[in-house]
């Protein structure tokens, strides 16, 4: 009998366990340093509109407006990220520390960008829709609320949802929660309005009123599409 | 729970790897001994001993013919070539179809009341005069030249006592023949590397070759519930007997054409193998007994534990991702379904999944080295996703069903 090839073979086994470990880490340290990148420039981006805030003070908001495009920006980049620390938490798991710190760095940016766009509202009488939505890990209800409000985001992307998770302790969480004494979940704050559990499709839209707005343009819309088309048709 | 959970996964992903790596390592070692450059026998070597096949028939008045006539058909000399047919009470007109070769001088024709297959073979042996007895499977084709490929491992090499021949897959037409045909050669690496390391699994029935000696010494068959192909491997294993493959004695076996008539079979000789394997417990992880002992038998275990478990993760993750969807229907309707991204981030980099991807090419490694071992030309690729619905799906079953037969006490039957 060669014990030898069993050593070898154990040997080569051990390496190739190894191997696949070590690869695998190094993929994922890559990923999680583009997600860093990536929160950099979102961090910039709300940096430089803030900036602009500031400088534009008192003048008018067509400058900003005829911005819009960019600011609208966000909100892709921000869904992106954090479609993409999602991912990671798969990965990596829930507690791993780089998924949290992201996570950390994630919540900052939403609260960035609701109180940017709190005050272009403010400010400049835009029509942007912020929602608050508080959840928690592993709340059934929760997983629930956020497909609904997926959906609303794919819908009508003039909607900005943001996602905070209340299991991940930052200060600036925190205070936003306190400010709209929110301490179950799910949780939503719409127009400064406190809703808590679950709110099915149809109760989320009832709490937006211009979504009714955009629905009648959007039937307007498909409406005279289809009506020029069948004028166009030959005789 | 995750943790031991994922303890368990890296275990059994490390011994999958190490069976893998083992048959790797095997093929290196030995491949110079494969390669067609090997040194020919001379025709007189390849025609020294005289042989025997045991035929036992059981309701095949359609195929004994056609069977018989291929074995007769097998280039090697007539007085050299025996067969012996075996009537096991058939139900059907099988003897009175064998009576057209009771007069032909290398036929002798046995008529006995039904006792199972492995009573024929008994019922054969004491008429057994030549050096070598041949165990055939009454749906079975031989190559002509099977016999020249054989006999030369049983001249060159005076302590073989066993060598077990290359079956494979008849023109598959139905979705479980396709299947069986990439299995079977798949099989044709595993079993030439368990030869060369001494530790052949089973000398498969359908055509396996002994020295008649054999019996003598060792006993006839047994009823090994309904497995004595691999009862008799292992009790000559348990004696120290050498046993071999033989890559190159090829013959063609029809292998049940529903894939219902498969999970049968299969459920057979999952079944008996596991209570011929305890039977034989003694030997496991016993360096007495050789690689069969400290390899095969612990791998052969491996195995299913491994595709049961494999089958209920892929099980568990897919019911997972069902109910989420289904969720997700049931609270916003059907629209809204992103297909996935095609961006690299995305592409799951686990040192699990990645670990699995090196086992499955092994195995797919090991299935292109059967067909360059046994020299199958035939281009049948397509067969794969036949192969991988039925190993990866359907195989599981029969494997859990014989385990609860097992544990429960339930008995597998024939047909």
């Amino acid at each position: 009998m060669n014990w030898k090839r069993y050593l070898y073979t154990f040997i080569i086994t051990l390496f190739i366990f190894t191997f696949a470990i070590w690869i695998s880490n190094k993929f994922n340290d890559e990923k999680i340093d583009s997600l860093r990148g990536l929160g950099n420039q979102i961090s910039l981006d709300i940096l430089s509109a803030e900036t602009r805030f500031s400088l534009l003070q008192k003048t008018s908001c067509e400058h900003i407006v005829d911005q819009a495009s960019s600011t609208i920006g966000f909100n892709t980049e921000l869904q992106d990220l954090a479609s993409r620390i999602k991912f990671m938490e798969n990965q990596l798991g829930y507690e791993n520390t780089d998924v949290v710190s992201l996570k950390k760095n994630y919540i900052l940016l939403q609260i960035k960008d609701y109180l940017l766009s709190k005050e272009y509202h403010d400010r400049c009488k835009q029509n942007t829709v912020s929602v608050l939505y508080f959840h928690g890990y592993d709340c059934k209800e929760c997983s629930n609320q956020s497909i609904i409000l997926d959906k609303i985001v794919n819908d009508y992307p003039e909607i900005r949802v943001y996602y905070f998770d209340l299991t991940t302790y930052t200060p600036a969480l925190a205070t936003l929660a306190s400010v709209f004494k929110v301490t179950k979940t799910p949780s939503l704050v719409i127009n400064d309005k406190v809703y808590v559990g679950f709110q099915d499709l149809q109760k989320v839209e009832s709490y937006i009123p211009e979504i009714k707005k955009w629905k009648k343009e959007k039937e307007k819309l498909k409406n005279t599409a289809t009506s020029t088309a069948t004028s166009t048709k030959k005789k | 729970m995750s943790t031991t959970f994922e303890l368990v996964y890296a275990v059994i992903l490390f011994l999958a790897i190490y069976i893998q790596v083992f048959f790797l390592l095997l093929f290196f070692e030995h491949k110079k001994k494969i390669s067609p450059k090997n040194i020919t026998p001379t025709l007189a070597e390849s025609e020294k001993l005289s042989v025997t096949f045991l035929l036992p028939a059981w309701n095949e008045s359609k195929t004994v013919c056609g069977t018989i006539q291929s074995i007769l058909t097998v280039d090697y000399p007539k007085d050299k070539l025996h067969i012996i047919v075996i009537d096991d009470g058939s139900k059907d007109d099988t003897w009175e179809i064998l009576q057209q070769y009771k007069d032909h001088s290398q036929i002798t024709l046995i008529h006995k009341e039904n006792g199972g297959k492995f009573t024929a073979l008994n019922a054969a042996l004491p008429y057994v005069k030549t050096d070598l007895v041949a165990s055939f499977d009454a749906d079975t084709k031989i190559e002509p030249n099977a016999l020249h490929k054989a006999v030369p491992h049983f001249v060159h090499d005076p302590e073989l006592m066993a060598l077990g021949g290359t079956v494979l897959i008849d023109h598959p037409k139905s979705f479980a023949q396709k299947a069986q045909e990439i299995e079977y050669q798949t099989f044709s690496f595993t079993k030439k590397m368990l030869g060369f390391a001494g530790a052949v699994l089973v000398v498969p029935g359908a055509f396996a070759m002994f020295r008649k000696e054999v019996f003598d010494k060792v006993g006839g068959y047994r009823h090994a519930y309904l497995l004595e192909d691999a009862e008799l491997t292992m009790r000559l294993h348990s004696h120290g007997f050498k046993i071999d493959h033989c890559h190159d004695a090829i013959v063609w076996t029809k292998g049940p054409t529903t894939v219902k008539g498969l999970f049968k079979q299969r459920l057979r000789w999952s079944y008996g193998f596991i209570k011929n394997a305890v039977d034989y417990r003694y030997m496991f992880l016993n360096h007495k007994y050789g690689n069969f002992g400290m390899f095969t038998l612990p791998m052969s275990v491996a195995a299913y534990v491994l595709l049961v478990f494999i089958f209920s993760y892929s099980v568990y993750k897919v019911s997972i991702a069902l109910i989420a969807t289904i969720q997700k229907i049931i609270l916003v309707g059907w629209g809204g379904f992103e297909f996935g991204r095609w961006d690299p981030f995305f592409f799951d980099t686990k040192a699990t999944t990645i670990m699995s991807l090196f086992i499955y090419t092994a195995i797919i490694t090991g299935f292109f080295l059967g067909r360059y071992i046994s020299r199958i030309k035939k281009k049948n690729f397509h067969n794969i996703p036949y192969f991988i619905v039925v190993y990866g799906y359907i195989a599981p079953f029969w494997v859990m069903k014989s385990i609860y037969s097992w544990i429960f006490g339930k008995k597998v039957t024939w047909r």
